[in-house]
């Protein structure tokens, strides 16, 4: 093979590599997975020497041994031309050249961007089963004394005379409990198991059903939605009322973003073998800080006005026993978007 | 009088649901086991059966299923603080005429008696 099949072929490596003057580190050649992973030019990554401007040599190694030989593999982070951070695990290899006895490193890089994600979801999804069984057992556990006080409650109410300070005072604790009741409910609901009653549905006819819904039972008054629509039929395989509910908890946190006369964008369309509900508003967005956060059970900002905290972590859920995902973004001060993705039947074919 | 047997192995519930059933002119009896509940079935009879669910060693599923093989028309109400799909539907299974969840009202649990003894009757 020609020197230059070879330079085509290190050049179309779909990984990043790296070849190093083992001595020196001096640069020799990247290839183009490379340069982009790093976002820069050849120019400026090859004949550079360490420390690297996309290293700073902080990672952690280790050594890997298969079958005889020994490989040292560093996990760590490179830093791109424009400033953001790439998680990559690299595994150095020394190859000799057999004609001129020169040593040369070959750094293989991985991108671990994606797997951090996966994992990232690994942990939320973990974290999100044991609150599930959890919350059997909470649920149980509460209910029970909850529905004597509720009900020694009722027996007081019913001697109490109207208007009394007594009276007031136990509506309270009536109100409080029945509050309790509805947070406790909402647990379970979160830890619902995966619905039987499942149906091949129309995503659309879906969104749309439950966006009339929403207009008639008032819960949008003070936004406009607006829907688009696909040309092509998207089929899912669903809970009906459970993708509802996942659509009106969206609803309603756009609504409760939305200063009046706000606009909520329902968009469903394709993305390969899924189909994707997006819905946009242009809210308040949601602060940094916050975000991280809002898909935690009873986490809320907004407590005052009655949320219990559980809309984004039972539809997540929801979308999660559909073979789905749930994603959010948000830019504070623009709105919010959030992205049901569900499978399509039969992978949409 | 329509005589109701009300099972539920904790005290302050089983009081609470008899205080409000004899309130509403029902003759009321309570046991606090399935066992209890099953001695007092074979020397009297009730019109109808309010059961907990998850009580320790004979649950109210085990009850429901033994009155089903005993009494087979005699309506039974599972009361329940499990409010899950598959307590819900293991007590239909068993055969309870009715599940209600727990907390509820006064009205819903003398609502509940009401119509289980109606769709009977």
């Amino acid at each position: 093979m020609s020197e230059r099949l070879y330079r085509v072929a290190f050049e179309a490596l779909p990984g990043p590599v790296l070849l190093l003057e083992e001595a020196t580190g001096n640069v020799l050649a990247a290839n183009r997975a490379f340069l982009s992973l790093v976002g820069r030019e050849a120019a400026d990554v090859v004949g550079a020497t360490p420390p690297y401007a996309w290293s700073d040599g902080t990672g952690s190694s280790s050594i890997v041994e298969a079958g005889e030989d020994a490989f040292v593999r560093v996990t760590g982070l490179y830093q791109r031309a424009d400033g953001t951070q790439v998680p990559v695990q690299s595994v150095r290899e020394t190859v000799v050249d057999s004609e001129t006895g020169e040593r040369i490193s070959v750094v293989w890089v991985a991108d671990l961007t994606e797997r951090d994600q996966l994992e990232q979801q690994l942990v939320q999804s973990g974290r999100s089963a044991a609150v599930g069984q959890l919350a059997a057992g909470v649920a149980h556990e509460i209910n029970n004394p909850l529905l004597v006080i509720l009900g020694m409650t009722e027996f007081l109410l019913m001697e109490a005379e109207a208007g009394t300070k007594q009276r007031e005072r136990l509506e309270l604790i009536q109100q409080t409990g029945l509050e309790i009741r509805d947070i406790v409910r909402g647990l379970v609901e979160f830890a619902r198991e995966p619905a039987d009653l499942r149906s091949e549905l129309s995503l659309e006819e879906l969104v749309r059903s439950t966006l009339v819904l929403a207009r008639r039972a008032n819960l949008a008054k003070l936004v406009e939605i607006v829907e688009r629509y696909p040309a092509e039929r998207l089929v899912v395989e669903c809970s009906p009322n459970q993708l509802k509910q996942v659509f009106l908890n969206l609803l309603s946190n756009a609504q409760a973003a939305t200063a009046s006369g706000g606009t909520v964008v329902f968009e469903l369309s394709r993305d390969d073998d899924h189909a994707v509900v997006t819905v946009t508003d242009d809210g308040v967005g949601i602060a940094e800080d916050v975000l991280p956060h809002v898909f935690e059970p009873f986490y809320t900002t907004r407590r005052d006005a009655g949320a219990a905290g559980l809309g984004l972590t039972v539809s997540r859920r929801i979308a999660e026993l559909h073979g789905g995902m749930l994603e959010i973004s948000s830019t504070p001060g623009r709105g919010t978007t959030c992205r049901v993705r569900l499978p399509l039947v039969g992978g949409g074919s | 009088m329509t005589r109701v047997l009300v099972v539920d192995d904790e005290d302050l519930v089983r009081n609470l649901m008899l205080e409000i059933l004899e309130r509403a002119d029902f003759e009321v009896a309570g046991a606090a086991t399935a066992e209890e509940a099953l001695g007092l079935l074979e020397r009297q009879s009730y019109d109808i059966v309010v059961t907990d669910a998850v009580m320790p060693r004979f649950s109210g599923f085990e009850l429901v299923r033994e009155l089903r093989r005993r009494w087979p028309e005699m309506p039974v109400i599972v009361a329940t603080g499990a409010t899950t799909d598959s307590t819900i539907t293991e007590a239909r299974a068993v055969g309870a005429n009715d599940v209600l969840t727990k907390p509820f009202s006064h009205g819903e649990l003398i609502g509940a008696i009401r119509s289980a003894l109606d769709a009977v009757r």
